[in-house]
């Protein structure tokens, strides 16, 4: 029974670290369309650019400063020469917008290749130093912790701020109907441009705490592309909630498959389940239904 | 010199036929997926598995390749019956990493990431320069072949439900099938893809089918142009020379890997950005 006790707080934790990731990449899509897939390689920049601002005297407030504003600026850039120039010739909803993302993580993908070599780095911090709380027999670690109160804290942050500010229902009266947003004076561009900027500030701070947890490795720009993409998907697109839940049942069909099965078997597991849910309701968890 | 000549030409060929078959969901049908690179790998192992295992003759190896390759294609696009749009896309970015996952984990079978050594081939192809000469009568075969598929009243009917589904559904078309089928026939020439790359590398292994090979074949369908048989031939060629050209640059070997993927990336970014048809397509990316 401790072994599932185990696996459930595991899969919460490192849930909450995927649910930052995902609610970036499902409030970018509800606002703006965007399939953000380019948002892998915001999580991957993120990571390095604190662990070299840690290592060069930043300090750690200032490192996470640092990585944060970096990845807000890597938004706004992604917004204003892709995806705003994409928008200008064709609709955003398409293939294009797609595979765009996806030259536009191949290349920072890379780039961090080029700057900072696949040695893998660790990168060790204060909470290794602690040892960890027994409770229930879990074993619960500072470092997840932490992820779990930091996500936590952003995600009814950003609930908060879309329901009740100013900015917030401007940013869902766009999602629900971008042109009679205009109509009632709406600046769309600018929100698009804000949506972007903080979600990729959001998705930074997932970066920094994968950088924790995982190793900084070029290569897992990758997943960290696919796996908000696969949680917004079952979760329901351009749903916070859905990318809490859906977070939260990944990361715990991950890690039952791995346990049941092999380790290398767990994201088959996943995919054939998803697979298989997708077929039942093709929306989603909280989807809207299509029309 | 030559010797890389006829390596580059060769590998543009096989590929070459891998991006046409891309090209006839994608292009012809409007039928994207992100399954591509799986599917080249079943052609592949299918091919090895078949020569190496059960000493089937060439010629079978690689019809069964095409065969169970197009069967694999149409039976993942029969989901976007009732999974489409979005959903779909990343549907099929999960059979690639499925087939990638089991083809690593299924020792007995494939050897898992060890791969698969000495894959044989006729006598005849110890010759490099009669392999590059088949590998290219095929591929022009394999034009002439989809470039007729393109025009007849199958490939139009393609068109239609690509240009406007409703419409092509209105006229009676069944649209689930027509996409089915541009599956299938995708399908198959990814297979015969694999199945020729197998012979020309002599090895394989499952980590050679993973992203970065989806992305080479979207480059090459996308730069050479949407719907168009020589389109795709001549996007492969270029890219895949722009990727082998960055070899000769005078960078260490990890700058050199990194660095072609920058350019080939953002040659694809700036191409979907500002030429939506590509060098020569007929129809744009939408």
């Amino acid at each position: 029974m401790d072994i599932y006790l185990q696996l459930l707080w595991n899969s919460t934790a490192l849930a909450a670290l995927f649910a930052l990731s995902t609610a970036a990449f499902s409030v970018v899509y509800s606002v703006t369309r965007v399939l953000y897939v380019a948002v892998g390689g915001v999580v991957l920049v993120s990571g390095y650019v604190f662990y070299f601002s840690l290592t060069h005297g930043f300090g750690w407030l200032g490192a996470v400063v640092f990585a944060v504003v970096i990845s807000g600026a890597l938004g706004w850039i992604l917004n204003t020469f892709v995806y705003e120039n994409l928008r200008r010739s064709r609709p955003i909803t398409g293939t294009a917008g797609m595979l765009a993302s996806v030259a536009v993580l191949i290349v920072l993908q890379n780039l961090a290749l080029l700057l900072w070599s696949s040695q893998t780095i660790v990168v060790h911090s204060v909470f290794d130093t602690w040892s960890p709380w027994i409770v229930a027999g879990v074993r619960v670690s500072v470092l997840s912790v932490v992820t779990l109160a930091v996500a936590a804290v952003l995600i009814v942050a950003l609930f908060l701020f879309m329901r009740c500010s100013r900015t917030g229902r401007a940013m869902r009266a766009v999602s629900d109907h971008e042109e009679m947003a205009e109509v009632v004076g709406v600046n769309t561009r600018r929100i698009r441009q804000l949506t972007f900027v903080g979600c990729s500030a959001l998705a930074g701070v997932a970066g920094i705490l994968a950088a924790l947890h995982f190793n900084l490795e070029p290569s897992r720009a990758v997943n960290y592309a696919i796996e908000p993409f696969s949680v917004a998907v079952v979760g329901g697109l351009g749903s916070v909630g859905g990318a809490v839940v859906g977070a939260f049942l990944f990361q715990l069909l991950s890690n039952l498959g791995g346990y049941w099965f092999a380790a290398g078997l767990r994201t088959l597991f996943t995919f054939i389940v998803a697979f298989l849910f997708l077929l039942l309701r093709p929306q989603g968890l909280f989807g809207k239904k299509r029309i | 010199m030559e010797a890389f000549l006829i390596y580059f030409l060769t590998l543009g060929a096989i590929f070459s036929i891998g991006t046409m078959g891309y090209n006839v969901s994608a292009g012809y049908a409007g039928f994207f997926t992100l399954a591509h690179a799986g599917i080249v790998a079943v052609g592949a192992y299918t091919y090895a598995l078949l020569t190496l295992k059960l000493d089937v003759p060439f010629g079978l190896a690689i019809i069964a390749a095409m065969v169970f390759s197009a069967l694999v294609s149409a039976l993942l696009s029969f989901a976007s019956k009732k999974i489409r749009g979005d959903a779909f896309a990343i549907l099929t970015l999960w059979f690639g990493f499925v087939v990638v996952t089991v083809l690593l984990n299924w020792r007995d079978l494939t050897r898992g990431a060890l791969g698969l050594p000495g894959i044989p081939h006729p006598a005849l192809f110890n010759d490099k320069v009669l392999l590059f000469l088949f590998c290219v009568i095929v591929m022009i075969l394999s034009y002439v072949v989809l470039e007729r598929i393109g025009s007849s009243p199958f490939g139009r009917a393609l068109g239609a439900v690509r240009d406007d589904e409703t419409a092509a559904l209105a006229l009676g078309k069944d649209v689930v099938r027509l996409r089915v089928s541009s599956a299938a026939i995708s399908g198959a020439f990814a297979g015969l893809s694999g199945a020729l790359l197998a012979v020309f590398l002599g090895f394989i292994d499952p980590n050679l089918f993973g992203i970065p090979l989806l992305v080479q074949f979207i480059g090459y369908m996308v730069i050479g142009g949407l719907g168009r048989m020589e389109a795709s031939i001549a996007g492969t060629f270029l890219m895949l020379g722009v990727r082998e050209g960055v070899r000769f640059l005078p960078f260490e070997p990890e700058l050199v890997g990194a660095l072609r993927e920058i350019i080939f990336a953002a040659i694809l970014g700036l191409v979907i950005l500002y030429r939506p048809k590509g060098i020569m397509g007929k129809v744009e990316l939408e």
